[in-house]
């Protein structure tokens, strides 16, 4: 069977099983049961047997609630056919009881003594309609929101009652009905934030009781962005945090997240530890709509909890969870179609046989004149290939919720389906989640949380995967033909994006996650509660490449066909007690916290492959020829243990200290190195709660300084870093036998432990204007030591080299968070500017050593820094070439070549001679200096309006191989270089590319400020607009609301860089093209909740 | 209902997490206890016969263990062989790059040279960790000489070529530390090839003359003596080059095969002519070079270009050069020439494979066309074109000879010859007349004797007897003629007859395409390589080659 179709009929079955159960919920909804048919047999009927014939018929439950109805009541009057509300209605009629229907309970209740409607309207403090606030009679299950014109309407309230108003934001109002029919609530914004709660390691806090540096961004920030993975979330959301995706590659499009600069340059990594539910995970095993908030622990008083991963930042992720009340249904979709946000333009055929030189003068007219176009063709092969694809994206989110005093719960559906640019290439999400959470008893409470989801992705392929198909687009020139009249294919090499997009190869990912925890925590006496908590997370996957066979053309044939199967699982078992006790004597508050953790990660592969299959639609092992069959596998495992304690004092709520620390052990060191002690300590002081302050700055809402210090680790290099191994696998034949063959491929530091991260954090808070101006200041310094890192090593050694614990890099730098909502008019506004800038520096590279070439890194300068020559503009002629330094490499005659400087020689001084060991000197850094972001927000009425501005700045980016040299390796040329090029009839020294020859040759070009520029960029991340439709519109259609909304995603960018090139997409610039360009889209949806 | 659930099982639960997490937590420490799951751990090894065959088989292996020969640039491997010949002007390479290790624009940053640099390191660490620790393995004393023999001479190899090619290079002899690896200084050359001599004279006399047909491959004396034999020309030790050919010849273990176009193919891979082989099988240790080779036509890369200039050394079936052969045809200069043209270079519109003629029309929509690269000769390599092999080119399991029987009777007759010793027609004939009479190949007997006449015989005889093979750069830098041969414009194919009226492509007096001044070798510069800039700057001890 075609897998396309296969992959369709899957998606068929579940959205039928979410349909159905769709429907399903639906059915059980109070309203409709009212109105289905009862008939009632028989004459005489006691109340007890009409009950009978109810239940039988309806297949609800009746139960009581009020014991005083009689059962053997005699019915009077007569009940035939009717509705169920009807029949209710007439039955209970000369009782004193009511009725209410529950899920499929009807359940008997005590009618009220006077029961009446009320209505009224609900404005903010300066009068204008508050939509979508909740009013609920307090203490029953009668409840609605507001309109667009923030009215409400209540049947059937008793009187005396008690409504409860709120909404997120603002003071929550309980307001006593009395006689009133009528009644209008003013809510008052919460300006005090007094109860807003942050996410912490184990815990919550309030944010006014925060010491440490923690960014917060909630749902809200979130809703309706064509997110793909939850890493692109953050951009521009959060300061102190820098977000870049590098590829549009459906299924791999992550982003790549960098909390307070780059710590380290070792395989230890800069990614910060995340934890989904207090689970370890990945950013991207998180459904982006399950996102309830997330926050990011940025310095060490915050993060030192979780002590030997914590060196980078800690990023805590909670996802929805269900509230009581009754069931609510939400549905939230959007539609909408990608476009790559850069592409560059070659020149066409004829253009570039005249520059590349070799073509006759009537080849090139065939050209121009397209006459022949199998063999004198005008193909833009990157074009062409980048718009195959419909870039058709949709998602689908289906959330139901509810709950009763002692239980809640939420159960979530997602679908997300991305078309890329390129044809065949397809990525599809199942996202699954149930979050439950009890109150077993009054002092035992249950959390649990399961996660799931399955994903498939599809690519075409050439001999390499898509992304080196793309790349190798880039290469080939638009003389080159893609299909030919003749059926038969242009190619160049084994390059033909034509060919091998009809051909039967491709790639097929699929993975499976399941992320599940359980918490138990139990309140043994007051204030000192005891938890425990096991999760499990567990991944597999497997993946297929099939290359099939191919006939180019009589001459070329690409073959044998041949699978490729790799497949693999993951799991992590987390075992977590937490002890935990609060206590308030007098003014003195205290929180002490103590625990345990245990994780153990295993991890096996298997790879398989086999050629020769019988024809080009079998795509399993077995079909293959077992003549050239091959089959790897491995596994690794690592364990850590911990035990990590917390005591938190504030006196008053004014001062407030804390302290953290952490005891970790881990498998990945030898026994003398493997525990180590992670503490930080904090203070902060609420300036504002200060007599002197509160009395004559009664202006200043909120004023708190913080300060902190702490310690963090990074232990997250390979598993087995101290132990001699020999690699097997060096095989060799004699006699025409194989002769297995065994090698010691890598020096192993058998003294090896971690990174140590020490930060410093100084910050203020403050809040005036009544909270509507807000802002966070944070002033960091922030040091790892022992970097790991493997050094560059001699190739004498003929050995790799384990990592060692030999660098020291510093980060400084400051981030502002400001906040602002007013009102224009009618028009509610906010605004919230993030800013962040890092200063990085690598101190201390190990062995006195000043700098490390090969890794790029030299002491004194920020990680990432490109080393290279100065270009000083292009030779002009031979005579500028015979008075100049001389140079590296062969200068062009009669110019047009680079000029690289001469900085200096052997005695310190400019030589006469360009080379590398004395004129070459770091010119760059691609690591980005400042990250910026701002949101602004407009709602006026029914009308939403929100724009996210994400910017990385400070940076350059240097461009190699077929993307910067024109007729590289065979390769095409671009607009900007044949206009831009150094030519003898124009020989202008500063022109943009240097003179164009027929070949290039990559060390003509070494890395130089002539192939760097400025890559900084100011990106329209987020533009959505919505409407919510009026509640009178909604309500003919039992919808509690019904927003539509268009939002785009990666709309548009200012930048310096290269024409034709976003400066955010991951380039290398070695001989090695692979990309694929990220893309910009527009969405239209829509949000449902009922 | 819901509550009578939880309420007997939940405490259970409870209890179980606060057992694992709490009361689990104090004692057992084997959760630490992880060891690596699919290698061996040095504690263990060393210590059986079978260990020992395991780490010999390392040191023969030169690659990576998943890449094959997907790597090149080594003294070892096919590709890196013919790309030698590239740089000693044989012809070109599509990107260029060995082009440019003689045409006056190399430096310590070209890629090609740190690959050579490191992969010998690589192979003689290999070598120096196994000769560590054999000691400690209980086995068959004499197997274990044998294969310490074998290990020292791969090593003796590496440094042979290290110093031939770069001059004074470190002499490393057992595994050393970071620290030692980032701080040792050069050994002059002379130390490195007197080191190398030793080892290849001590295990000459360990290792066994001819193996069994299941040890084909490993090391013999001969490949030793071989070795040996470049080693002591390369020094100009005439008379002890002599000495060490002579023995080979005397063992009487080696033959001239009579064929030669076949000798090249996987079926006789495993014949009495090779001395040295790098040995591959298909489907798990496959060599790549065929891709490399093939023309487009035939599913390879045309890779390479020859040039005119090596063809033009094909002497006429007579046995004298094209420029004084009465049977040369400026016309038709393909025919009469020596078998060995056919079945070196593939020449259009004549050379066949599989029984089709390869062809490079421009006009027509052939693979090859000429002029489809700017640095297509028209030529292509024929040389290694197995018609009897099917498969894929990239996984091809043919042998490829490094030393051949030839070389060492072209080899013995050199040095004879450069030691100043008389030579006469018996020498000839039990030479350079067994090479180029062989029955495939059948060229007329060589009779001159007179010193400098028969050094260009043997110089010509050395080019078109091992092209393609690798040892071109070799002879001509031993020789002294880099610069004088590698200096100057280059030729392909023959477009026309009547060069005077054709113009489509740029072709010289006599009709063949002018390729262009592709080569300028520097002389006093390039007879060495430049040390790998990158390893310069992480070891501030290693000093520069005069000239980069």
């Amino acid at each position: 069977m075609n897998l396309i179709t296969q992959n369709q009929m899957n998606r068929l079955q579940l959205l039928t099983k979410m349909l159905f159960l769709f429907i399903f919920i639906l059915s059980t909804q109070a309203g409709r049961a009212q109105n289905q048919k009862i008939t009632l047999v028989g004459t005489d009927l006691t109340l007890r047997s009409a009950f009978n014939q109810i239940e039988k018929q309806t297949q609800m439950t009746i139960d009581y609630e009020d014991f005083s109805l009689d059962p053997n009541k005699k019915i009077s009057g007569t009940v035939s056919t009717d509705k169920l509300g009807d029949v209710m209605t007439q039955l209970l009629k000369e009782t004193n009881c009511n009725y209410i229907i529950r899920g499929s309970h009807i359940v008997i209740t005590s009618r009220p003594k006077i029961s009446k409607g009320i209505s009224g309207t609900i404005t903010d403090e300066k009068g204008i309609a508050m939509i979508g606030v909740s009013v609920l009679v307090k203490g029953t299950q009668n409840g609605t929101i507001t309109d667009v014109n923030g009215k409400f309407m209540l049947d059937n309230v008793n009187s005396p009652s008690t409504l409860t108003v709120s909404y997120i934001g603002y003071l929550s109002k309980s307001i006593a009905i009395g006689g009133k029919t009528k009644i209008d609530i003013i809510l008052a914004e919460d300006t005090k934030a007094l109860d807003e709660v942050v996410v912490v390691g184990y815990g919550t806090q309030k944010k006014i009781n925060l010491t440490g540096s923690v960014g917060t961004v909630s749902a809200k920030d979130l809703e309706n962005r064509p997110i793909t993975q939850a890493s692109q979330a953050l951009a521009g959301l959060a300061s102190g945090v820098t977000v870049s995706q590098g590829s549009g590659r459906p299924g791999a499009d992550g982003s790549d997240i960098k909390i307070r600069g780059l710590g380290t340059f070792s395989g230890a990594g800069t990614s910060p530890l995340v934890l989904i539910d207090g689970l370890a995970g990945d950013i991207n095993d998180v459904d982006p709509n399950a996102i309830k908030s997330i926050s990011v622990l940025k310095d060490a008083a915050s993060a030192s909890i979780y002590g030997t991963r914590a060196a980078n930042g800690v990023i805590l992720i909670e996802t929805k969870r269900g509230e009581k009340g009754k069931l609510q249904v939400s549905y939230n979709n959007y539609v909408g179609w990608q476009k790559v946000t850069e592409l560059p333009q070659f020149l066409d055929s004829w253009e570039y046989a005249t520059l590349k030189g070799g073509y006759t003068d009537a080849q090139i007219a065939k050209y121009k004149d397209g006459s022949d176009p199998d063999n004198y063709p005008n193909v833009p092969h990157l074009k062409n290939l980048l718009s195959t694809g419909s870039g058709f994206q949709t998602s689908h989110n289906l959330n139901f919720s509810g709950g009763d005093e002692n239980n809640s719960y939420l159960f979530s559906l997602g679908y997300l389906d991305q078309n890329y640019v390129v044809a065949k290439d397809k990525f599809e999400q199942y996202n699954l989640g149930l979050n439950f959470d009890s109150k077993i008893k009054e002092n035992l409470r249950l959390k649990v949380d399961l996660k799931g989801y399955s994903r498939n992705t599809n690519e075409p392929r050439s001999t390499g995967d898509m992304n080196a198909m793309i790349g190798f687009a880039v290469r080939e020139p638009n003389t080159i033909a893609g299909k030919k009249s003749d059926g038969t294919w242009g190619y160049q090499d084994d390059y033909a994006p034509e060919a091998w997009m009809s051909s039967e190869s491709f790639t097929n990912n699929r993975s499976k996650n399941f992320l599940g925890g359980m918490e138990l925590s139990w309140e043994l006496i007051k204030g000192l509660t005891l938890s425990g908590k096991a999760g499990y997370k567990y991944n597999n996957y497997t993946n297929k490449w099939y290359q099939s066979t191919f006939v180019f053309d009589a001459n070329k044939t690409y073959g044998p066909n041949s699978l490729n199967v790799n497949s693999g699982d993951n799991s992590l078992l987390t075992l977590q007690s937490l002890l935990q006790y609060n206590k308030k004597i007098g003014k003195h508050n205290f929180t002490v916290l103590a625990g345990y953790s245990q994780e153990s990660y295993k991890e096996e592969w298997n790879q398989a492959s086999r050629d020769n299959f019988p024809n080009d639609a079998l795509y399993e092992l077995n079909a293959g020829a077992m003549t050239n069959m091959q089959a790897y596998g491995s596994g690794s495992e690592w364990a850590l243990r911990s035990y990590f304690g917390r005591i938190n004092y504030d006196f008053d709520g004014k001062y407030l200290f804390e302290a953290n620390a952490r005891y970790d052990g881990t498998s990945r060191f030898p026994k003398n190195n493997r525990w180590g002690l992670f503490p930080s300590v904090s203070a902060g002081w609420r300036i504002s709660e200060e007599p002197f302050l509160k009395e004559n700055a009664s202006w200043i809402n909120n004023m708190k300084l913080r300060v902190s210090w702490g310690k963090l680790g990074n232990q997250n290099i390979s598993s087995y870093p101290y132990q001699f191994v020999l690699g097997t696998g060096y095989n060799y034949t004699f006699g025409g036998t194989l002769a297995s063959g065994i090698k010691l491929a890598q020096l192993p530091n058998t003294d090896v432990r971690w990174e140590t991260t020490a930060v410093s954090d100084i910050g203020l808070d403050f809040s005036i204007l009544k909270d509507q101006l807000s802002m966070t200041i944070d002033y960091f310094n922030k040091t790892t030591n022992d970097i790991l890192y493997p050094k560059s090593v001699s190739m004498v050694l003929g050995l790799g080299t384990a990592e060692y614990n030999a660098g020291e890099v510093n980060n400084k730098g400051f981030e502002v968070v400001l906040n602002y909502h007013t009102y224009i008019g009618k028009v509610k506004i906010g605004v919230s500017p993030n800013f962040s800038y890092i200063k990085n520096k690598v101190v201390k590279l190990g062995d006195g050593l000043q700098q490390d070439i090969g890794k790029g890194l030299f002491v004194g300068q920020p990680i990432g820094a490109i080393y290279g020559y100065v270009a000083d503009g292009l030779f002009k002629n031979d005579a500028d070439i015979a008075s100049y330094a001389s140079q590296p490499y062969t200068p062009y005659v009669g110019g047009g070549s680079i000029r690289y400087k001469d900085i200096s020689g052997p005695d310190g001084v400019p030589d006469g001679k360009v080379d590398a060991t004395y004129d070459r000197k770091v010119i760059g850094c691609t690591t980005p200096k400042y990250s910026y972001g701002a949101t602004l927000t407009a709602d006026y009425k029914g009308f939403d309006f929100s724009l996210l501005l994400q910017g990385l700045g400070g940076y350059q980016e240097q461009m190699g191989s077929y993307m910067a040299f024109a007729f590289y390796n065979g390769g095409n040329i671009q607009r900007w270089q044949a206009d831009g090029a150094w030519t003898t009839a124009n020989p202008n020294p500063n022109a943009v590319y240097p003179k164009i020859t027929g070949g290039v040759n990559m060390s003509e070009y070494p890395t130089s400020t002539f192939f760097m520029k400025n890559a900084s960029f100011l990106r329209v991340k987020n533009l959505q607009v919505g409407y919510t439709i009026p509640k009178g519109i909604t309500k003919k259609f039992k919808l509690d609301n019904l927003r539509i909304f268009y939002s785009g995603q990666n709309l548009f960018s200012f930048n310096h860089f290269y024409t034709g090139w976003d400066p955010e997409m991951y380039q290398n610039t070695g001989d090695s093209p692979s990309f694929s360009p990220i893309t910009a889209i527009n969405t239209f949806g829509v949000n449902i909740r009922f | 209902m819901k509550n009578k659930y939880f309420n007997s099982i939940i405490p259970k639960i409870w209890i179980v997490l606060v057992l694992l997490g709490v009361v689990n937590s104090g004692c057992n420490d084997n959760l630490f206890d992880k060891q690596p799951l699919d290698s061996v751990s040095d504690a263990t090894f060393w210590k059986t016969e079978s260990d020992a065959t395991l780490a010999l088989s390392g040191c023969y292996r030169s690659r990576n263990k998943d890449w094959g020969e997907w790597t090149s640039d080594d003294f070892w491997t096919p590709w890196s062989l013919v790309q030698m010949d590239i740089m000693a002007g044989n012809g070109a390479e599509k990107e260029g790059n060995p082009d440019k290790i003689t045409d006056g624009t190399l430096n310590s940053t070209n890629g090609m040279i740190s690959d050579y640099w490191g992969h010998s390191y690589k192979r003689i660490t290999a070598c120096n960790n196994f000769l560590e620790h054999i000691d400690q393995i209980t086995m068959d004393a004499s197997k274990k000489s044998i294969m310490v023999a074998e290990v020292r001479t791969i090593r003796a190899f590496e440094y042979f070529n290290m110093a031939f090619y770069f001059g004074d290079v470190p002499l490393i002899q057992k595994v050393l530390t970071v620290g030692e690896a980032n701080s040792v200084t050069r050994a002059p050359r002379a130390d490195v090839w007197a080191f190398a001599e030793t080892e290849l004279k001590e295990s000459a006399a360990a290792l066994p003359l001819t193996r069994p047909d299941a040890e084909n491959g490993r090391i013999t004396e001969g490949a030793a003596l071989a070795i040996l034999g470049r080693l002591q020309m390369a020094e100009q030790k005439w008379t002890a080059a002599v000495a060490t050919y002579k023995t080979i010849i005397d063992n009487n273990t080696y033959i001239i095969d009579p064929k030669f176009r076949e000798l090249f193919w996987e079926a006789n891979e495993q014949n009495k002519e090779f001395i040295l082989t790098s040995q591959y099988k298909e489907d798990v240790y496959q060599q790549v070079v065929l891709q490399f080779i093939y023309p487009e036509m035939f599913n390879g890369w045309h890779q390479f270009s020859p040039y005119n200039e090596l063809v033009k050394d094909f002497e006429c079936t007579d046995g004298k050069t094209i420029d004084v052969s009465p049977l040369y045809d400026k016309n038709n200069p393909y025919n009469n020439r020596d078998p060995r043209l056919d079945a070196s270079v593939l020449i259009p519109d004549r050379g066949k494979f599989r029984g089709v003629t390869y062809t490079t029309n421009p006009t027509s929509g052939d693979a090859d066309k000429f002029g489809k690269y700017p640095v297509w000769s028209g030529y292509c390599i024929s040389k290694f074109m197995d018609e009897g092999f099917n498969g894929n080119l990239m996984n091809y399991g043919g042998n490829w000879p490094i030393i051949r029987y030839a070389e060492v009777l072209l080899s013995y007759l050199e040095s004879k010859l450069e030691s100043g010793a008389t030579i006469d027609q018996t020498l000839l004939d039990q030479t350079i007349n067994k090479v180029r009479g062989r029955a495939a190949v059948n060229m007329p007997a060589v009779t001159i004797t007179d010193p400098t006449e028969l050094r260009k015989i043997v110089r010509r005889e050395r080019r078109v007897e091992f092209a393609w093979e690798g040892l071109r750069y070799y002879d001509i830098l031993r020789w002294g003629i880099a610069a004088d041969v590698l200096n100057g414009t280059y030729h392909g194919m023959k477009l026309t007859n009547d060069p005077a009226n054709y113009t489509t492509y740029p072709v010289d007096a006599e009709g063949y395409f002018v390729m262009g001044k592709t080569r300028a070798f520097k002389k006093g510069v390039n007879e060495l390589w430049p040390i790998p800039q990158s390893e310069r700057d992480i070891n501030k001890n290693l000093t520069q080659n005069t000239g980069y």
